[in-house]
């Protein structure tokens, strides 16, 4: 194990399964433990065209309760949820993070409470009067909501155990964009939404790249399965325009691979689109402004290339800002309804009406168990589409101990624009209670439609050694359709 | 703020129209419709002095030793000098 | 006039003005609460899942959020065992205080006379149990703030006065209601010469007082709460943000 990691509680126990539950052990509190573990700084480069400050703004800590104010008057959620937490401890270990590194204000009813003094000292001035927490927006402070505001991945696992539904990532995003209007953002955030504006995916791959890698994943089909499957790019007139995250185009090829065998075998033109072959929004990270602005891409390649519809590919952000499509850039009646689709919503549906020649026995050397992504799952409530689809295609499938699924889910330890090495203690600690459900089950196939599970889970598996492999949805599909 | 101020001037006129219907405090020998009478000439009992404290302490007497329910009706009619103060208040009534 | 009596007839009329007072900052104050959490637009559509597809899905979400708290029971079955139990004797006792203001008093409330007591004995038990808890659980002691023990004290407080005054310091009730319904009706008497109904009457006041501006206020934002309180249909009909038109992206 890398010195580093040797910060955090390494318990070797392996988890115990109860009554159909995962036992998990609440690490001791070790105030400040995570202290140390924050993203580098955004640069200037990528914070001008994203329209934020390049450098901390003069009078930041005014500009910042001003900004708080805006969100109070903009956001009811904020406003209920910072005014109505009980401070009950329900949430307390719930959060992956908590139990990866015991750092109490990795608690999320801590960590709300870090953007909760700042709102009592300015707006709710008897609760501070009566003793309750409150400081001035201050350098300290602000250095600890960098810190542990980006050591939440906005998963909203606390949220279910809430006795009020209070969502933290509600508040952290809040907390964020306070930040970002002040000019403090972490650098891979910000490079990321910039290079999306610059050459329309997060990876920024340019679009010849992209082009080429298409040609060769076509070639690769042609030698797998002696066919002409095509990798469509910026064609006009498809059906579909399918947004994937680019991920998918460089390193998860078997998934994209799977999609072009989907569409093959259903024989439905679609394409893809280098003015939008993105799509994780991370603009959802940062501010309300730059989400509307990465998700508008979408709608306008759609508009270009004159498709019939838009599909959503196996990614969890993508999915998360997808629902709000049709409030932030719509409305969409330009496309066909329903709108907007999720690849495994139509995929399921595909199969459901018998679409395509089936041989599970192929995926027979798997047993898979299925991880739901926070962003898929809880925030976007597809929990039984994927499912459907590992049932229909493998005949091996076990669930992770129940309250690691579904609503429950673990987020994977790397979303919400964690996904960065140098908080890689922080993404291995926050992956652990993921890894222990995984091992729980003796699965050798974790299947997930994301692409940031799908770049964070092996890593996390290979360091608390579970011996599964990570791999998409669709990629099992692929494997069992017979063409 | 409109809407605060008319809302307040609802409570207050509830209020008033409340005012009308709530009647006097019941008191022995008083004179509201609620007055508390006894109308047989009998001297009260020993245990009933001093009077507020056996008005304020009488149920944690009455039914736990020797004094029965059905021994205070042999004075007190039901309606005039029990159910009239136990309605007030909000306790059992008086069978 | 004596001065004893002038000296209670100044106390009784600060008592009254208190009682006004925190009546009034209450009232308003949960009003103007609540006004400003339902003037605040709801930019994005953000529903717990698994949600009610439909109205009267959220109605019996919200239902069960106040009768029965189901995500407080998946998230740790003593609290919510502790918290249900306060929060019941709470709720019974405060209905049997309604006979207090209301006249007649409803067949209801005198018919739960009884368990309303047993609820008023059995209120400390989870309210110590509560209070021990932010102190011996090193994560809610890390989280407890001074309001936190505050509220616990001071209901626990209420509750013991309360006790004191029904059944061991008794006050003459006549005189409680006489005053409570002049306080209503907007024709004050004066109150009971009883200096445990004084503290309960001030601690009470104080609650009230201290009710919009704390956390006590989960008790109306329980409603107001966005992941709550939607019907799970982001996907269709298009949900539409006021503002959004004011974020210009090109």
């Amino acid at each position: 194990m890398p010195e580093k990691f040797a910060d955090f509680p390494a318990t070797t126990l392996t988890w115990r399964k109860t009554n159909g539950g995962l036992a998990i052990p609440v690490p001791e509190m070790d105030e400040g433990i995570a202290a140390a573990m924050v993203c580098h700084p955004s640069k200037a480069k990528d914070m001008k065209p994203i329209a934020l400050p390049t450098e901390r703004v003069p009078h930041w800590q005014a500009r910042a309760v001003e900004k708080l104010r805006e969100l109070l008057e903009k956001y009811r959620g904020l406003s209920v949820y910072l005014d109505i937490c009980a401070q009950c401890g329900a949430c307390a270990d719930k959060c992956q993070f908590y139990l990866g590194t015991g750092d109490p204000n990795n608690m999320p009813v801590a960590r709300a409470n870090l953007l909760r003094k700042v709102y009592r000292y300015y707006f709710k001035r008897a609760e501070k009067f009566l003793g309750g927490d409150a400081e001035p927006f201050n350098e300290r402070v602000l250095k600890e909501w960098y810190t542990y505001f980006y050591q939440c991945s906005e998963c909203r696992r606390c949220s279910v155990f809430c006795p009020y539904g209070i969502d933290t990532a509600e508040i952290t995003m809040a907390a964020r964009e306070i930040m970002a209007c002040i000019g403090v953002a972490t650098k891979y955030v910000t490079e990321v939404v910039a290079k999306v504006y610059e050459r329309g995916n997060n990876l920024g791959i340019p679009a010849p790249a992209w082009i080429d890698n298409c040609q060769f994943l076509e070639e690769e089909l042609k030698t797998e399965t002696g066919k002409d499957i095509r990798m469509p790019v910026d064609e006009v007139g498809a059906d579909v325009l399918l947004v994937m995250p680019s991920a998918d185009n460089f390193a998860n090829t078997d998934t994209m691979m799977a999609y072009g065998k989907l569409f093959y075998a259903l024989g439905i033109s679609w394409t893809t689109s280098t003015y939008a072959n993105e799509g994780g929004n991370f603009g959802l990270f940062l501010n309300y402004q730059n989400m509307k602005k990465v998700n508008k891409r979408i709608l306008d390649a759609a508009r270009q290339l004159k498709v019939k519809r838009v599909i959503w590919g196996e990614c969890g952000h993508a999915w998360r800002a997808a629902i709000y499509t049709n409030t932030l850039n719509g409305p969409m009646d330009f496309l066909d309804p329903p709108h907007p689709v999720h690849i495994c919503q139509f995929t399921a549906d595909m199969i459901a009406r018998g679409a395509f020649k089936i041989d599970k026995s192929a995926n027979d050397d798997l047993l898979i168990t299925y991880h739901d992504p926070c962003n898929v799952a809880r925030a976007g409530s597809l929990l039984e589409e994927p499912r459907a689809m590992i049932r229909a295609t493998c005949n091996k499938f076990v669930e992770m101990p129940r309250n690691t699924i579904r609503e429950k889910t673990f987020c994977c330890g790397a979303g919400g624009g964690l996904l960065t090495d140098e908080i890689m203690p922080i993404r291995m600690a926050g992956g652990k209670p993921r890894a222990e459900a995984c091992r729980s089950t003796g699965a050798n196939y974790l299947a997930v439609p994301c692409a940031i599970c799908k770049a964070q889970l092996p890593e996390v598996m290979k360091h608390w050694k579970v011996d599964a492999r990570v791999g998409g949805v669709h990629d099992l599909l692929s494997r069992a359709m017979v063409l | 703020m409109n809407k605060i101020l008319l809302l307040i001037l609802l409570v207050a006129l509830a209020g008033a129209l409340t005012i009308a219907c709530v009647p006097e405090k019941p008191v022995k020998d008083g004179h509201g419709e609620l007055a508390v009478t006894i109308d047989r000439e009998f001297t009260a009992p020993v245990t009933h002095s001093p009077l507020d404290w056996w008005q304020t302490r009488h149920f944690q007497t009455v039914n736990s030793g020797d004094i029965k329910e059905k021994d205070c009706l042999y004075c007190h009619k039901v309606e005039r000098s029990c159910n009239n103060c136990h309605s007030y208040v909000g306790v059992r009534k008086i069978k | 006039m004596n001065d004893a009596a002038m000296i209670w007839n100044l106390l009784a009329a600060l008592l009254i003005g208190f009682a006004y007072l925190s009546a009034f900052v209450f009232i308003g104050g949960l009003l103007l609460r609540i006004a400003l959490y339902l003037k605040t637009p709801v930019p994005l559509k953000i529903v717990q899942t698994p949600g009610p597809k439909s109205a009267p899905g959220v109605v019996a979400r919200i239902a069960g959020d106040v009768l029965i708290f189901p995500n407080l029971f998946q998230a740790d079955k003593l609290l919510w065992l502790g918290a249900w139990i306060f929060h019941a004797c709470l709720f019974l006792i405060l209905v049997r205080h309604t006979r207090y203001f209301l006249y007649p008093v409803p067949e209801l409330v005198i018919d739960w006379q009884n368990i309303s007591v047993y609820a008023g004995f059995l209120f400390p038990i989870p309210a110590l149990y509560l209070f021990w808890r932010r102190l011996a659980s090193s994560r809610v002691l890390y989280i407890s703030g001074l309001p936190d023990y505050i509220t616990l004290i001071l209901l626990t407080a209420i509750a013991s006065t309360g006790m004191l005054v029904h059944y061991f310091a008794r006050v003459y009730l006549v005189d409680v209601k006489a005053f409570t319904l002049g306080l209503v009706t907007f024709a004050p008497v004066q109150p009971p010469q009883h200096p445990i109904f004084i503290a309960h009457f001030l601690l009470v006041c104080s609650l009230l007082l201290w009710f919009p501006f704390s956390k006590l206020m989960h008790a109306g934002g329980v409603f107001f709460s966005p992941t709550r309180n939607q019907i799970d249909n982001v996907l269709y009909p298009r949900y539409v943000n006021k503002w959004n038109e004011e974020v210009r992206v090109d």
